[in-house]
């Protein structure tokens, strides 16, 4: 079972906010997901080094050259709030 | 602080803005000061299903200066998600190497202003994505995404720092590497290079103590005034038995004294992991092998050098090491023949000052190398004197004329004849007699007078060691 604590802490990383029957409702949920994840823990990985990447491609890199069309524009106009040319989100101060 | 009671750790992290033409994982352009969001696109703004690709000159640009410290270079080097909650980046994670970085396990040599060389260790260097700007309002944040995602360098040394000395000299030497090494320009002031210090005090022999980091330090005089007050705030709360917290403090420049940030609840949980859309990076032998032609002398290595091979004292050295610029410049000219010690002395003096009056880069100015060598040739055979030679140096700078251009122009060809000069010699004389009596009398003080007199009157153009020797002549 997953401790209360360690869900809170969780939820607050993610901006949630939890009353007490979300949070117990959550933690069961949430404890079955991880008992099923937990079946994991029986393979043996000793000797094996730490898979990143499923499909391993090493090395994809870009030139660097800069893109000649911009999408700035648009991307402004898809902004819900702005300021000029500034994209404008609640005050984080 | 009192260092008979009190030991100092200082560990750096240092950030750096690297030289690239595109960001780190999209190709928008990383330029400074461009109108806000300009060089942003669904990759840095984190567009649902844009997948971001590794520039590969940051790469090679971060793997260079790893090599230049030193670093092992990880054979594979892994993209992780930083994940918190800022707007200050669109995805919500900032990608990063955690585990797995660029470089491990480099050193730095730096030499002290005592004359010693302190080494000091480096942890590790990773590139990352640079955030956002923001301003904050009343009504909201407002954000600037052109620095979104643009590469970062970031530097962590061991605490092998013991004094806010060591950490300025260690700051101006880490900025002339980068400069070397074409991979940031290293400007603390604009933020280029930003630094943050890790500072703990413990009394001698106890290991070290409570780490305090000092933020928002824009040159490295700051970092070692930071430093020096952080010495003495918690020299005092250990002497009086207060506990020391661990926490974040940022540098007031105008109060010089740190202050502590609002400290967060709960510790910084990052839940880093692999980033998916990228690709580990294998640091290949091609690779290296392209990186070790790229490296060039170290300033210190090259200062050394220049000591020893042109037989110049360590303050010109230093001086003409400073930017690989004008070390090249020095370097090219004694190549195509000047006389090195003459060469530094002009550079180190009126070349520099004509060049800062003017707000000029040496290899940018009008006083290229032939022409310099034309300059320092024209003193050394005789044909005009030291004094005409600053006139004309100041000239080539300003007008972009060629000095025999300049000479000729202005007949500035130095006199030496004692047929012209001697006439000039004789008026002074019978206008001086007060003075010839006394080095008559023996009192040679008023020679250096009387040579100034005749070189006014052949408006500064006399060979001042040719007057010299008609005066005595003349006297005698």
């Amino acid at each position: 079972m997953l401790k209360k604590e360690e869900l809170l802490i969780t939820a607050s990383l993610a901006r949630l906010e939890l009353d007490e029957t979300e949070a117990e409702k959550l933690n069961q949920a949430a404890s079955q997901m991880i008992e099923y994840f937990a079946l994991m823990d029986k393979v043996d990985v000793e000797n094996l080094s730490p898979t990143t990447h499923a499909l391993v491609k090493e090395n994809r890199t870009r030139e660097d050259i800069p893109a000649e069309i911009s999408l700035a524009d648009k991307m402004i106009e898809n902004a819900p709030e702005k300021e000029g040319r500034f994209i404008v989100v609640p005050n984080v101060l | 602080m009192d260092k008979t009671i009190f030991e100092t750790f200082i560990g750096l992290e240092i950030h750096i803005q690297l030289i690239t033409k595109t960001k780190i994982f999209c190709n928008c352009r990383n330029s400074f000061g461009d109108p806000p969001n300009t060089n942003i696109c669904p990759v840095c703004m984190g567009y649902p299903g844009a997948l971001p690709a590794l520039n590969k000159e940051a790469a090679k640009k971060a793997c260079l200066l790893c090599l230049a410290l030193k670093c092992k270079l990880n054979e594979k080097a892994v993209f992780d998600r930083k994940n918190y909650f800022y707007p200050d980046l669109p995805n919500n994670y900032q990608i990063t190497q955690f585990e797995f970085p660029f470089g491990i396990e480099g050193s730095v040599d730096t030499a002290l202003p005592d004359g010693s060389i302190k080494t000091v260790r480096i942890h590790e260097a990773h590139l990352e994505e640079d955030a956002g700007k923001m301003i904050h309002d009343r009504i909201g944040s407002m954000c600037d995404f052109n620095r979104a995602g643009t590469p970062l360098l970031e530097v962590v040394t061991k605490p092998d720092f013991k004094t806010g000395e060591e950490v300025e000299a260690f700051l101006l030497n880490f900025r002339r590497i980068i400069r070397y090494l074409g991979v940031s320009d290293g400007n603390m002031e604009e933020g280029s290079m930003r630094c943050d210090a890790n500072v703990s005090i413990n009394y001698i022999g106890k290991g070290l103590g409570k780490r305090v980091e000092v933020k928002n330090l824009n040159s490295s005089r700051n970092v070692k005034l930071a430093i020096q007050h952080e010495e003495q705030r918690q020299a005092k709360l250990l002497k009086a038995g207060e506990p020391i917290l661990q926490e974040t403090r940022l540098w007031d420049d105008d109060k010089k004294r740190t202050e502590s940030m609002r400290s967060k609840e709960d510790a910084n949980d990052y839940r880093y992991f692999p980033d998916p859309d990228l690709p580990p990076f294998a640091t290949t032998p091609e690779f290296i092998a392209e990186l070790k032609s790229m490296l060039v002398e170290l300033p210190l290595a090259r200062r050394n050098r220049f000591m020893s091979e042109y037989n110049l004292i360590q303050d010109t050295a230093e001086f003409l090491t400073e930017e690989k610029d004008k070390a090249d410049y020095f370097e090219e000219a004694c190549k195509k023949g000047a006389d090195p010690q003459n060469a530094a002395a002009w550079l180190k003096g009126d070349v520099t000052k004509v060049l800062n009056r003017e707000k000029m880069e040496i290899l940018s100015s009008p006083l290229d190398i032939g022409r310099f060598i034309m300059l320092l040739d024209f003193v050394e055979k005789g044909k005009i004197n030291g004094q005409t030679a600053k006139k004309v140096l100041d000239i080539i700078i300003t007008e972009n004329k060629n000095p025999e251009d300049i000479i000729k122009e202005n007949n500035w060809e130095q006199v030496d004849d004692s047929d012209s000069l001697m006439p000039v010699v004789e008026k002074v004389l019978a206008e001086s007699a007060a003075a010839v009596n006394q080095i008559k009398a023996g009192d040679m003080k008023p020679v250096g007078f009387l040579i100034g007199q005749v070189m006014k009157n052949s408006g500064g153009k006399a060979d001042p060691k040719k007057v010299k020797e008609l005066i005595m002549e003349k006297i005698k």
